[in-house]
């Protein structure tokens, strides 16, 4: 049996009315993001009116952004409950990949658009996430200016200089190898990550003996947390971890800065370059 | 029987023994020359700093923590004369636990130090103190209901402590508090426990010629002039203090309190005197090699001691609950 061109056409035309296309026109849609990286993207690419609710997460201190903290404290935020979903009744609800999974089947369930960003390993996928955001809530534009803007900075603070290997210690002790979005920030920023030195992929638990026999030149440690206390972000002031190579230089890094594929990473970088003035690339 | 003296000399010297292979098991490898040449000029190397901040107080605290558990659990065997009276099964660790944690997740010990032991320390006592009126005349079952009770109670309560605070690493480390680990622990913890575990042993040697008397029953051990009252007191607060500061440091950790005295009871016999020193001992090399064990089967992955002494222990405990099983039967 053979379809008309009638009968394909009309598919084509309900499938087109079905799917919202990127720049739709009509009222802004109305987003709810249930991720601290989904907020960091929306609120880089959606204005106020488009942001029906934002994770409780983006308000907490160690991630505020000091530049949008008035912004944040303003808007509505979940705490990635389904109920607080179907109250908000978004067009769309953006989240992290690694949400609870019974809560995103039950809020697919019972209608809701659900869209799910998986944590960036490279600077082409956080790229890929901006533009990806920008596609979902008809910003296609502004998202392809904030890349631009984004590898324009980042070009600006490549300067070719090498400046050694640098140890990333995040709480209870993951430090980052190669095929990481850190790795990708490193080397950026002209470091090569002890990860990589040791030659793994990934991130992977260095104990507080190994980290003290590695030799990096610079050492980041996790700092979000210190209050309320917890016992691995406290394991990160053992006396020991001062003492790390002799006295390695350290660099204040805010999680904040590296916790998600955003333009936040630009800082991070600018940060790692400054702390050690580094050494012109051989040959260049 | 074996004369008390020879025990505690072969204990002592299975002692040293751990506490050498201690220092020198960890994921990373130490080389003798680096050590010898940081000794002689004075200057600390990575591998001086392995072995005095990260080896040498996880050392000192297994064998302290290790000590103190089995001597606390020798004395409150002898008080309740029940054999199955452990500080972690009849849930005085589980409590301790969740003091530690109010004080630790509250942020109460950041700002002063000493209330992480003081809290654990005083819900231990509360604990001890709660055990003995409600079974400590009740016979054996009644102590392990009351204790399957407590133990509940507090690891509920525990989670919720947990729960509750905002940083989201907390809820994870409930692990830590329920199995007990001695990973990165540093000089700073040991200097927190040590004092209070020596009060709680110096408290327990002194109830020890009471509590033998009163292995011939409570009214023979008052007709020979034992202050019941004080031996009971001296037994509470001495536990508490060994229990509650070892739990401050290092988690709950099952079973040695159990063990200890089990392992050295065929051989010094039942008269706590004799006993709470080799239990101490036998409690101090169990935990040590536990410690060891942990580090030589998951050298990275921080494998909680918990689970080892779980592993040894908990069938010794079934062994001794059939046993009683069938004597009752007889």
């Amino acid at each position: 049996m053979r379809l008309s061109r009638l009968t394909l056409a009309a598919v084509f035309a309900c499938l087109a009315a079905l799917s919202p296309g990127p720049a739709a026109a009509g009222p802004p849609v109305r987003v709810a993001s249930m991720n601290q990286c989904t907020d960091q993207l929306l609120l880089l690419l959606a204005p106020d009116e488009a942001i029906a609710s934002l994770s409780f997460v983006s308000r907490q201190r160690p991630w505020l952004d000091p530049a949008q903290q008035a912004r944040i404290k303003r808007l509505p935020v979940n705490h990635g409950a389904a109920e607080e979903m179907v109250r908000l009744n978004p067009d769309l609800i953006v989240t992290s990949a690694f949400s609870d999974p019974s809560t995103l089947s039950l809020l697919r369930r019972l209608g809701y658009r659900v869209e799910t960003f998986e944590p960036e390993t490279s600077l082409e996928e956080v790229r890929a996430s901006i533009r990806r955001m920008g596609a979902l809530i008809g910003a296609p534009i502004r998202a392809e200016d904030v890349i631009r803007e984004f590898d324009a900075g980042l070009d600006a603070l490549r300067d070719g200089r090498r400046r050694g290997v640098l140890a990333e210690i995040g709480v209870g002790f993951w430090v980052p190898g190669s095929g990481t979005l850190s790795a990708e920030i490193a080397e950026a920023a002209g470091y090569l990550t002890l990860g990589e030195k040791l030659g793994y992929s990934g991130y992977r638990y260095l104990s507080l003996e190994e980290l003290l026999l590695s030799a990096p030149d610079l050492i980041a440690l996790s700092n979000a947390w210190s209050t309320p206390p917890s016992l691995s972000t406290n394991a990160l002031q053992h006396p020991a971890v001062g003492r790390i190579a002799g006295g390695a230089a350290f660099v204040d890094l805010p999680d904040r800065l590296t916790i998600c594929g955003s333009p936040a990473l630009l800082e991070a970088v600018a940060r790692l370059a400054r702390a050690r003035p580094g050494t012109p690339e051989s040959g260049q | 029987m074996i004369p008390v003296g020879r025990l505690l000399w072969a204990g002592g010297a299975v002692l040293c023994v751990l506490f050498i292979v201690s220092l020198a098991v960890g994921p990373a490898p130490l080389s003798f020359e680096n050590l010898v040449q940081s000794a002689r000029s004075g200057e600390a190397g990575a591998d001086w700093v392995i072995l005095t901040e990260i080896r040498l107080p996880r050392t000192l605290l297994a064998l302290l923590i290790g000590m103190g558990l089995g001597l606390a659990g020798a004395a409150l065997q002898g008080l309740l004369r029940n054999p199955l009276a452990d500080p972690g099964v009849i849930g005085v660790s589980s409590l301790s636990a969740l003091g530690a944690v109010i004080a630790f997740y509250t942020g109460l010990s950041a700002l002063v130090p000493l209330a992480l032991p003081m809290a654990a320390i005083l819900f231990s006592l509360v604990g001890v103190i709660a055990l003995e009126g409600l079974a400590g005349r009740g016979g054996a079952l009644s102590l392990i209901l009351a204790g399957v009770a407590l133990s509940s109670l507090a690891g509920a309560l525990t989670s919720l402590a947990l729960t509750l605070s905002p940083n989201p690493y907390a809820s994870l480390e409930i692990v830590f508090w329920m199995l007990g680990s001695l990973n990165d622990r540093s000089m700073e913890h040991v200097v927190l426990a040590a004092p209070f575990m020596i009060c709680g042993a110096a408290l327990l040697a002194l109830a020890a010629p009471a509590l033998n008397a009163l292995t011939l029953g409570e009214a023979a051990a008052a007709s020979l002039g034992v202050d019941l009252r004080r031996t009971r007191r001296l037994v509470i607060a001495g536990a508490s203090l060994c229990v509650g500061a070892s739990v401050a440091v290092s988690g709950v950790i099952g079973f040695v309190g159990l063990l200890a005295p089990h392992l050295m009871r065929p051989l010094v016999g039942h008269g706590p005197a004799r006993l709470l020193p080799a239990s101490a001992l036998a409690g101090g090399c169990l935990l040590a090699a536990s410690d060891i064990l942990v580090r030589l089967i998951a050298p990275t992955a921080d494998l909680k001691l918990g689970v080892v002494t779980a592993l040894i222990g908990a069938p010794l405990f079934l062994y001794l609950a059939l046993r009683a099983r069938t004597e009752a039967a007889s």
